[in-house]
């Protein structure tokens, strides 16, 4: 069963917006809603993982059953309310909040994970990236996210580590049609930034497309200025 | 040569689906793959597996703390880098896609996954 995922979220959110109040409502009053009731029965269960679905969040869980291990999908949640109510569930249990898959990053998040590759944001092989990549990524994603506030528009940045040794910031806008714009942020300060401006259609095709392999960090925030009013209001 | 397992160098068909293995940090929040799946780290070639080949579960098993992405090996060959066999005895499955791959058809490489699995839970 899948509500809608406002109406789940109300009924996960407490009164005052504290996440630990949140999850005791879901817990002590489970039969405000069938999905509610079914995350009380299985947080019994210890958590696996969960992932992404296109309708909002599956939460999978493992039991045991004898030696073997079996894992379940349990039910659809919105995206923040289960996110809300698995951190507060680890955390009662003294377990660091779930970090699966890079879907659930923030951009910040991101680039501590670029500046410390042993907290797993780093590939084998991967070379080191370099101090200055990151410091211009962060101010990057900072002035991006300064000026989708301005505008109240949602643009979130995706950072991630670049096989040469920088980073690669990256922004999508749009629904159907889809505005993307990734910069390649060399290691040095002495190379160019790399821009790559696409529309792409929701089967994969590209509507168009414009590379420039030498460009100056005015000409990507001018690229950034052309994406920001495309974006979704906040 | 082993039967069934196609000679060193030859070319993988089009209409073969190829299987690469992308470290999570790679990944959009979309759960999508960025370009920079599409490259990897002190090399212009990329390793790929051909899926015909192996079972999900062989290449999930040698990355098992990563994203496997599914490609039509035809969009490789679409953007001029054509996949050539490149078998070995720990992976007969193995395939190297000659490079370095543009920004742009890194791109086009990564919008044109068809299937993203998830690192296994462990």
């Amino acid at each position: 069963m899948t509500a809608p995922p406002a109406v789940l979220f109300k009924m996960g959110s407490s009164s005052s917006g504290d996440p630990d109040l949140a999850f005791e409502e879901l817990v002590t009053e489970p039969r405000k809603a069938r999905p509610a009731f079914r995350l009380q029965r299985a947080l019994h269960c210890e958590p696996l993982s969960y992932s992404e679905s296109i309708t909002g969040l599956t939460v999978a869980l493992s039991t045991t059953t004898g030696s073997t291990a079996c894992r379940t999908t349990l039910c659809e949640f919105s995206r923040d309310l289960a996110e809300q109510v698995l951190t507060v569930f680890l955390r009662n249990r003294g377990m660091p909040a779930p970090r699966v898959a890079a879907g659930e990053y923030s951009w910040r998040d991101r680039l501590a994970m670029i500046r410390e590759p042993e907290s797993g944001g780093a590939e084998p092989d991967q070379p080191p990236v370099s101090a200055w990549a990151v410091e211009v990524a962060g101010a990057l994603a900072s002035y991006v996210e300064g000026r989708a506030k301005c505008l109240r528009v949602k643009l979130p940045t995706v950072l991630v580590p670049s096989s040469e040794g920088g980073v690669q910031a990256e922004w999508n806008v749009g629904l159907g049609l889809l505005h993307h714009l990734e910069v390649a942020i060399p290691s040095d300060p002495d190379r160019q930034f790399e821009l790559l401006k696409t529309v792409e259609r929701p089967d994969g095709g590209i509507v168009a497309a414009t590379e420039f392999s030498n460009s100056t960090l005015a000409e990507v925030l001018a690229a950034v200025e052309k994406l920001l009013p495309k974006a979704t209001r906040a | 040569m082993t039967p069934g397992i196609p000679p060193l160098g030859t070319p993988v068909l089009g209409t073969e689906n190829l299987r690469r293995a992308v470290w999570p940090s790679k990944m959009d929040d979309r759960g999508r793959p960025t370009s920079e799946a599409f490259r990897a780290p002190k090399h212009p070639d990329l390793s790929v597996d051909v899926a015909s080949l192996a079972p999900l579960a062989d290449t999930q098993g040698r990355f098992p703390t990563s994203f496997i992405v599914v490609v039509r090996c035809q969009v490789f060959i679409d953007v001029g880098h054509e996949p050539f066999h490149t078998p070995t005895a720990a992976n007969p499955s193995h395939a190297t896609v000659p490079g370095p791959i543009t920004k742009l058809h890194r791109r086009r490489l990564a919008i044109s996954v068809h299937h993203v699995y998830r690192p296994i839970p462990h």
